[in-house]
């Protein structure tokens, strides 16, 4: 298990390293996440009861496909330079390789989070410091059961012809639970609801999540192979 | 189609009827090969004869749709240890280098996966071996391709493995790194696959000869005694 890390974390810093050199994936999901945010606050009256139903969703439809861009361009990007066979050549575990291809997902897509969120809040006028704690919660378990699976499917998507297309059509269905609960759970939050009030919803996120973490490592590898 | 040479050796790679099958395109049928440590051999043969899909298959890129590969007598056909996959150096028309990163973070990071204990001594070296220490701390992305091959040979290079596969590594070289491959390689006395269109450079460091053609070993022979001419009469014979 600490070699499995060691190599993750090789592959992790290496991925870091590059994407603060080009910020190729943290600008396109930034802007995209802002796009979204403008468009809903045009479409929506600022102020009124119904917001606070409807900003969960727009929040997660913003980081849902922001974290697609990011899963996609993970695997694309070593494809398309042609560096993905020195990875695969290396006598490293191929889980490796997809826990630190993970790993940059999931601190790409907590650090757009961590951007776009307090625009949200600005945006729509809400309110979130009496609930910070159970945001971050959410918003931690989500982006790692979402990544898992966006990760794992991204694998599978760079093999076939249609990949910007493939991995929406894979993942969403399969990410649909997970991106129900987070809502559910966010709009709970945003009521002033507690965790009792989320329970169902906070288990399900959690399976989902070590489910998928556990069985896109297992699987990993025979995505691979061709 | 087996071509054997010689069967009084342990061999260090045996493809044991290999078939390599996609869709209804066969890319490789049958292939046998037993190789002994130390071999140069070039492999020669026409476009889609199978040379790349051979290599792929012995450096574990892809694996056979029936036969064994067999490396020191284990056999790797559905995946090998990191012990076994640390055997093999891989260059190609591709570096596998990070344009952003620098010559020296490269090798670092591709010394950190091959665990190498002191990466650094060991980078140092086979810059200077290459030519391009000067260049260390320069991004990828500002070499020159014949600059890129030359620190993708370090690469190659960089965890000494016993059986170096190259596809293509003189495509789009310049006159120096051409030189400094040509000494590597003469000075490289462990196992290496050459798969080049070049024949004349092919057939100057090799010690077998191998020619595919459509997915089936058509020749196979040590060049003692051979000719250039005569593989070239060959080669063009059979590459149709």
């Amino acid at each position: 298990m600490r070699y499995l890390l060691a190599k993750s974390w090789q592959i992790y810093r290496k991925d870091m390293i590059v994407e603060y050199r080009t910020r190729e994936r943290v600008v396109t999901m930034f802007v995209f996440s802002l796009i979204v945010m403008v468009i809903f606050n045009f479409a929506f009256n600022i102020g009124s009861n119904f917001i606070e139903r409807v900003v969960p969703g727009m929040i997660w439809v913003a980081f849902s496909f922001a974290g697609m861009l990011c899963a996609s361009r993970c695997f694309a990007s070593e494809k398309d330079r042609a560096t993905f066979d020195g990875l695969l050549l290396a006598p490293i575990d191929r889980g490796s390789i997809f826990l630190g291809k993970l790993f940059g997902n999931i601190t790409l897509i907590s650090l757009v989070q961590l951007a776009v969120l307090p625009l949200f809040i600005i945006f729509f006028n809400m309110t979130i410091f009496p609930y910070l704690t159970k945001l971050l919660v959410i918003f931690f378990l989500g982006t790692i059961g979402f990544s898992s699976i966006a990760t794992l499917f991204a694998a599978v998507a760079i093999n076939t012809r249609m990949r910007d297309v493939m991995l929406p059509v894979l993942l969403l269905p399969v990410a649909s639970p997970i991106l129900i609960a987070l809502v559910e759970t966010t709009r709970t939050t945003f009521e002033g609801g507690d965790w009792q009030d989320m329970t169902n919803w906070i288990r399900l996120l959690s399976v989902f999540t070590v489910v998928f973490l556990v069985a896109s490592v297992m699987l990993f590898e025979y995505i691979l192979e061709e | 189609m087996e071509v054997k040479v010689n069967n009084q050796f342990t061999p260090s790679i045996r493809l044991q009827n290999l078939t390599k099958v996609y869709g209804r395109f066969r890319a490789l049928r049958g292939v046998n090969l037993e190789i002994a440590p130390g071999t140069f051999l070039a492999l020669f043969g026409p476009n889609g004869a199978g040379k790349s899909t051979l290599l792929n298959m012995i450096a574990g890129l892809i694996q056979p749709s029936r036969g064994a590969l067999f490396l020191d007598d284990i056999n790797v056909t559905h995946g090998r240890d990191e012990c076994l996959g640390s055997q093999v150096g891989v260059l190609s028309y591709d570096t596998y280098l990070y344009d952003e990163l620098t010559v020296n973070e490269n090798l670092q990071f591709y010394g950190k996966l091959y665990d190498i204990v002191d990466p650094s001594k060991k980078i140092e070296e086979m810059l200077v071996a290459v030519g391009m220490s000067s260049r260390s701390e320069s991004r990828v992305y500002t070499l020159s391709h014949g600059m890129r091959q030359r620190v993708a040979i370090a690469r190659a290079l960089l965890h000494d493995p016993d059986i170096l596969l190259l596809d293509e590594p003189y495509s789009g070289l310049d006159q120096d790194a051409l030189v400094t491959l040509k000494a590597i390689l003469t000075a490289y006395n462990k196992t290496v696959i050459l798969v080049t269109h070049d024949l004349d450079r092919g057939l100057e460091l090799a010690d077998r000869v191998v020619i595919l053609n459509r997915g089936y070993v058509v020749f196979d022979t040590p060049k003692n005694g051979l000719t250039s001419d005569q593989i070239k009469c060959f080669y063009k014979e059979h590459s149709v």
